[in-house]
């Protein structure tokens, strides 16, 4: 299996099951990013949410396609238990210390994130709750309530 | 005249200044093209409403307010916003989810890449129309107001707004675009204020207004016969239903989805924009043309000057420089619009994608901004030769983008619409209203006059496509007897975030269903007295249609009585 494939596989388990995730995180075109969903679904390890309307360009891993990828470390099985990647971890526990919604630019600097993955990883955590964003010309986002009680919860496996 | 001046230059310098503060905005192709997904709901609905505060549109509803009467004027507004929000319900989240960033590109991940080619010169023939028509009509009302020649202001216009795109591309497009919105409603409640003062309320000058019984008080005016069957334009059906194909095949439309931050941003900008269109573009803006009738009288007005005989020979100091603002600015909003919704197509989906398919992200760049001069360049071009009947332009925009419309729908609803139909159907249909429009301008037979173009680009491709498609195979899951792989149930694996997310959406909309019945303006005692009741015993009409949502039974305190 190719690199791209895996990675698609990867982001699946992760939540980021939209075709825009694929793209941007991967950072080709939708209709490249389309041509690689084509062939693993047609192999068995995708299957679309619907094969019309919005849900066509949603995908969930099929038992082959979890079997293709490496057991999570006990990490990130806690994450993912919680509807979260380690990279949105990473972006939670910068934005429970900010004092102040921080502009998404200053957020992937200083919090040492992927660039290619942020727009997907914040688009989740503010569909999940956990990240309100503000700014009606500037992007800033802050944590929620939700999102610091789940930064406590997880206190033990992020230190660890 | 200065004070007029003078508001204008303000007006461009401002323009010049965004373009120059969002140009460090931009860091690369994406970014200039979507404003990397980052755009809020509110600047998205200002800058959908924006668009159709245009060069062709102030003319054409004030027009149809003259010629064929006050509710077709507004008709031309309702029939955008009925279009927006079929748009919003069926089509506009899936723009967002598919992580396109042109229609063609949408086409390619459905049908194939022969299929994204033609509509790439489909949908960028289409924004085309819109492209010149504002030139062509900022053009007719600055000639009229100011008395500076056509070429000389149709082209401080195209210099300005392509030096602001050129510099922070869709973001300048953004922040310039809730600019313009603003001020053309403040410019048209100020200026219709006074008028009201000055003339009359709006009753008292439909009722006075020459030919009043017909054009203000029937709802099809003083339109001519068969305006509510015929399928020409302008008609009944045409107007209702154009603009509707024009967003599903245009990129103009398509393009706000794709920057917006989330799904459900998507829909609130949209609908936000219906609603502005509503409230100042339908009746209050052909108000403008049933004012200028009423003020200059029977056939000394039209369509095309109906704003600039307001300001020179009406309007005092300073609402003339502010209603002239107000055109420049929504005639602004258009053009930069417009350009960009020809000039992503072209770089995107046709020069990159098949002469530099091997670019970097430099050189997308620089292509994007090459060709975005390149647009501007032609579109001056070409208004300066075509001058007149910039609604007949939009229109011909209706017509281009009816056949990828087509696509479009069948593509979503419909696993069985293959590939190589909609090849076929969408360069049939394309072929077939260029011939249309053709045979109209150079031979005796003028088929535009019997039924518009779109009409006919739309029910063909949306034909071909339904009949080909049964004939030709289709992409493997439309296949009969495809069997769809089953979704893994692995706890706590593939399914845990997806099931975290519609958790939280679910809250959030039983939330939102319990707070429905809550007033948006009051004081806050009123809201506060509301809230209360709210919380302690009074059930809302939202539990009666959705007990299961807001979690109480509509008459569950009656019955509480009762026992």
């Amino acid at each position: 299996m190719k690199d791209q494939e895996l990675k698609i596989l990867a982001y699946i388990r992760e939540g980021k099951c939209n075709l825009v995730d694929f793209a941007d995180c991967l950072r080709i075109s939708a209709p490249a990013a389309n041509y690689i969903m084509e062939d693993l679904e047609q192999n068995g390890y995708v299957v679309r949410r619907s094969y019309t309307g919005i849900n066509s360009f949603t995908y969930d891993l099929t038992d082959k396609g979890v079997a293709e990828l490496p057991a999570l470390s006990d990490k990130d099985a806690a994450l993912v238990k919680e509807g979260i990647c380690a990279e949105q971890c990473k972006m939670l526990v910068y934005l429970s210390k900010a004092t102040e919604p921080t502009l998404t630019g200053k957020v992937v600097k200083e919090a040492g994130l992927s660039t290619a993955e942020f727009v997907s990883n914040v688009t989740h955590l503010v569909d999940a709750g956990l990240v309100a964003d503000s700014g009606i010309i500037r992007r800033r986002i802050s944590i929620t309530e939700k999102g610091k009680a789940l930064v406590k919860k997880l206190a033990n496996v992020v230190s660890a | 005249m200065w004070l007029l001046f003078l508001e204008v230059a303000v007006y461009f310098a401002l323009m010049l200044v965004i373009g120059r503060v969002t140009g460090k905005w931009v860091t690369s192709s994406d970014d200039y093209w979507t404003s990397g997904r980052e755009v809020h709901w509110l600047p998205m609905g200002f800058g959908i409403a924006a668009i159709m505060f245009s060069g062709a549109t102030l003319p054409t509803i004030s027009g149809f307010a003259i010629t064929h009467g006050l509710w077709i004027g507004s008709l031309y507004m309702w029939g955008w916003a009925l279009g927006i929000v079929l748009f919003t319900l069926l089509v506009a989240p899936a723009i967002r989810r598919a992580g396109i960033v042109t229609l063609p590109e949408w086409i390619e991940v459905r049908y194939s890449s022969k299929t994204r080619t033609v509509a790439a010169i489909a949908t960028a023939t289409a924004a085309f129309g819109a492209l010149f028509a504002q030139v062509v009509g900022l053009g007719n009302n600055l000639v009229t107001i100011t008395g500076l020649p056509y070429w000389a202001t149709t082209l401080a216009v195209v210099i300005l707004c392509t030096l602001y795109l050129y510099s922070g591309g869709f973001w300048a497009l953004t922040v310039s675009d809730m600019c313009h919105m603003t001020i053309v409603a403040i410019a048209f409640l100020v200026v219709l204020a006074f008028m009201f003062a000055k003339v009359g309320g709006p009753f008292q000058v439909a009722a006075n207004s020459p030919g009043a019984a017909e054009r203000v008080f029937t709802f099809f005016g003083k339109s001519p016969a068969g305006f509510t069957y015929k399928l020409n334009y302008p008609s009944f059906p045409s107007l209702l239903i154009g603009w509707f194909f024009c967003q599903l095949g245009c990129q103009y439309y398509w393009a706000r989805a794709v920057s917006a931050r989330t799904e459900k941003e998507v829909k609130k900008g949209y609908y936000l924009s219906a609603v502005m269109t509503i409230v100042f573009g339908s009746t209050l803006l052909a108000l403008f043309g049933t004012y200028a009738l009423q003020i200059f009288g029977e056939g000394n007005v039209t369509s095309a000057n109906a704003f600039g005989k307001l300001v020179v020979d009406f309007l005092p100091v300073p609402f003339d420089g502010l209603l002239t603002v107000a055109l420049v600015a929504g005639c602004m909003s258009t053009f930069s619009t417009a350009v960009v919704g020809v000039s992503a197509p072209i770089t995107r989906d046709i020069y990159l994608r098949i002469f530099r398919p091997k670019a970097n992200a430099k050189e997308m760049e620089k292509a994007s901004r090459i060709v975005t001069v390149c647009v501007a360049i032609v579109a001056y071009l070409f208004a300066l030769f075509w001058k007149s009947g910039s609604g007949h332009a939009l229109a011909m925009m209706w017509a281009f983008s009816a056949p990828t419309g087509a696509l479009v729908l069948l593509g979503l609803f419909w696993k069985r619409a293959t590939p190589k139909a909609s090849f076929i159907a969408e360069l049939i249909g394309l072929i077939v209203t260029f011939l249309w429009y053709v045979i109209s301008a150079a031979t005796p037979l003028k088929l535009v006059n019997y039924v518009h173009p779109m009409w006919v680009g739309f029910l063909l491709t949306f034909c071909l496509m339904v009949i080909l498609s049964l004939a030709t195979t289709p992409k493997y899951y439309g296949k009969e007897g495809y069997k769809a792989p089953q979704a893994s149930k692995a706890a706590g694996l593939a399914q845990s975030a997806s099931a975290h997310v519609k958790a939280y959406q679910e809250e959030q909309y039983k939330l939102a269903m319990q707070n429905s019945m809550r007033p948006v303006f009051g004081t806050r005692k009123w809201k506060e007295a509301l809230e209360r009741r709210h919380n302690s015993t009074t059930t809302t009409v939202a539990d009666f249609f959705y007990p299961e949502i807001t979690g109480r039974q509509f008459n569950s305190r009656v019955k509480a009585e009762e026992n």
